[in-house]
């Protein structure tokens, strides 16, 4: 018996899960619902209050509610994550790092376009192990995030209520012309790697991502650690069965260090990874041309 | 059931699961003068080859209190519930379930799952899962992997569109999905099949020695990579009177306490193709 901590399966909108299929068995009021040995006991209420009764024979089968008591659009909403898409999620046009702040989700809630807006998608708790994401904005009662779907450089906003605040003083900067990554810490360079990036017909995407996860990977064995971006390739839509996620990981030769020859990810030395797996999730990973 | 030997005892035990429910959400304005998001409960449901739809369950959809109650629930000889309460009114909802036992493997003096103005709580009294004790007040939305064969998740929250909260008190999966067919499976697991086995109408076999093997066993009723069942203990939605909780900081609250660093990342297992 151990905490759960492998990330969840892809799950589509309008998809299978498993909390849906519930709702769909009391929306359709299935029939066949097995409910054997039911005595129905009918009392005078809540103390202190008064109640409504409903009385059903003994031995009646329950009848399927006609809610559940969730609201049905908000379970057909995407959830995002490095596999999904989310329409119509504003896109980020910072560049710069932020005051470090990053959040957890402590329960799967809605992601807005706007404070108060539209619901375009979900965020759950967990996505690569606890599910952390920066801070890029705030209102009153809600932060502005970095979200791990595509498109590139999606943002929404989630209410402040269901989330815990954490900060951190690291900022991962990668310029891809000079193909160097620097990890800051407190606004102060601490390390700087040559490292490789994506070939031109597959270049490594421009702008504002972070670390969303640490992963190891029996079918990738060119990497012990992986780290996912919330970012995907501009021009593998799929790569090698997953969704294009772009990642920092390590490479069993050197030669590919000042080199643009990856499909996307950041090639780093071993001491790179080795300093990079203990930086918090969610912290800014700012990719420019530079 | 045989109502006269309720008479004594399950009166007793329908008394102090009201008083529970009623304890939990009886300071909730009754009748809110805009009504907000229904509030509901159930009590128990399940989805897979055991088929329960939410029962008991209740909805408030003005603010006005609902109640029901089950005396007893025994869908089949591994799956057992003493007395199952449900309550909801205007921005609170509450679920009680007595003297639990699935399979022999999951068992529950009481559970209580209940929400109130936004804010869930989950409440276990002597709960053990294969024979290890359950945390009393779990953290919210706690997975415990009884890997490879069953996932058990504690208090998961979810906010809905509509700002209402959700708490779903004990959640089981048989088979959650994602399982590794090599995984070996240990005397403690073994000995569960059985049950297992009754509760799904199968035979799964007893020697079997791999996840694998017992998937085999499954062949044709396994749906995708759904799990093969899912037994949901305690339901309560909950939505505030004026539209949504909103516990950040406004312009007339103070600034919340300064963050503290957020934790190093733990290293998961995971197949995830990245591009290289």
């Amino acid at each position: 018996m151990a905490l759960h901590t492998a990330p969840k399966p892809p799950r589509e909108p309008g998809g299978p899960s498993s909390r849906r299929n519930l709702y769909l068995w009391a929306a359709a009021g299935v029939a066949g619902v097995l409910v054997v040995g039911v005595t129905f006991f009918g009392l005078g209420g809540p103390s202190g209050g008064s109640s409504s009764l409903t009385s059903r024979p003994e031995g009646a089968a329950a009848s399927a509610p006609a809610s559940p008591g969730v609201v049905p659009a908000a379970d057909q909403l995407p959830i995002s994550s490095t596999y999904t898409t989310v329409e119509g999620a504003p896109t980020d046009t910072g560049t710069g790092p932020t005051d470090g702040t990053v959040v957890h989700p402590v329960r799967e809630t809605p992601v807005r376009d706007a404070p108060d807006g539209t619901a375009i998608a979900r965020m759950e708790t967990t996505q690569f192990g606890d599910t952390w994401l920066p801070v890029i904005g705030e209102q009153d009662g809600w932060v502005h995030v970095l979200l791990p779907s595509k498109p590139a450089r999606s943002t929404g906003w989630i209410r402040s209520a269901d989330v815990t605040r954490a900060t951190t003083p690291y900022v991962v900067t990668v310029h891809l012309r000079a193909m160097r990554l620097e990890l800051s810490r407190n606004g102060t360079v601490t390390d700087t790697w040559r490292v490789g990036t994506g070939k031109p017909s597959a270049p490594t995407p421009a702008g504002r991502t972070f670390l969303l996860g640490a992963f190891s990977d029996s079918k990738q064995k060119y990497s012990p650690v992986i780290l996912p971006l919330g970012t995907h390739s501009p021009t593998h839509d799929t790569f090698g069965g997953g969704p294009g996620t772009v990642a920092v990981h390590t490479w069993p030769s050197s030669d590919v260090f000042g080199t643009a020859s990856s499909d996307g990810c950041i090639r780093v030395p071993a001491d790179a990874l080795d300093k990079l797996t203990k930086v918090p999730l969610g912290t800014l990973v700012l990719i420019d041309r530079g | 059931m045989n109502r006269k030997k309720l008479a004594g005892a399950g009166v007793a035990a329908i008394g102090a699961a009201t008083a529970v429910t009623a304890l939990l959400i009886g300071s909730t304005a009754a009748v809110a003068d805009e009504p907000g998001p229904a509030s509901s409960a159930y009590g128990i449901s399940a989805s897979g080859l055991l088929k329960i739809s939410p029962t008991p369950h209740v909805e408030s959809t003005d603010g006005r209190p609902a109640h029901d109650q089950l005396l007893k629930l025994e869908p089949n000889k591994d799956l057992s519930l003493g007395v199952l309460t449900v309550d909801a009114l205007g921005g609170a909802a509450s679920t009680s379930v007595a003297k639990v036992n699935l399979l022999g493997l999951i068992k529950a003096d009481l559970i209580t799952t209940s929400c109130k103005d936004g804010k869930g709580a989950l409440e276990i009294v002597n709960g053990s899962v294969l024979g290890q004790q359950l945390p009393k007040h779990p953290i919210t939305g706690q997975v415990i992997d009884v890997s490879p064969l069953l996932a058990l998740t504690l208090g998961d929250e979810t906010r809905n569109a509509d700002d209402s909260i959700t708490v779903t008190g004990i959640e089981l999966k048989v088979l959650p999905g994602n399982v590794d067919r090599n995984e070996k499976l240990t005397g403690e697991q073994r000995s569960a099949l059985p049950g297992l086995g009754s509760l799904l109408g199968v035979q799964l076999p007893a020697a079997a020695g791999t996840v694998g093997d017992v998937l085999d066993s499954l062949t044709g009723v396994m749906a995708g990579g759904d799990p093969l069942q899912t037994i949901t203990i305690g339901s309560a939605t909950c939505g505030t009177a004026h539209g949504g909780e909103h516990a950040g900081p406004t312009s007339d609250e103070p600034a919340p306490p300064a963050a503290d660093e957020a934790p190093k990342p733990e290293v998961v297992r995971a197949n995830l193709p990245v591009t290289g």
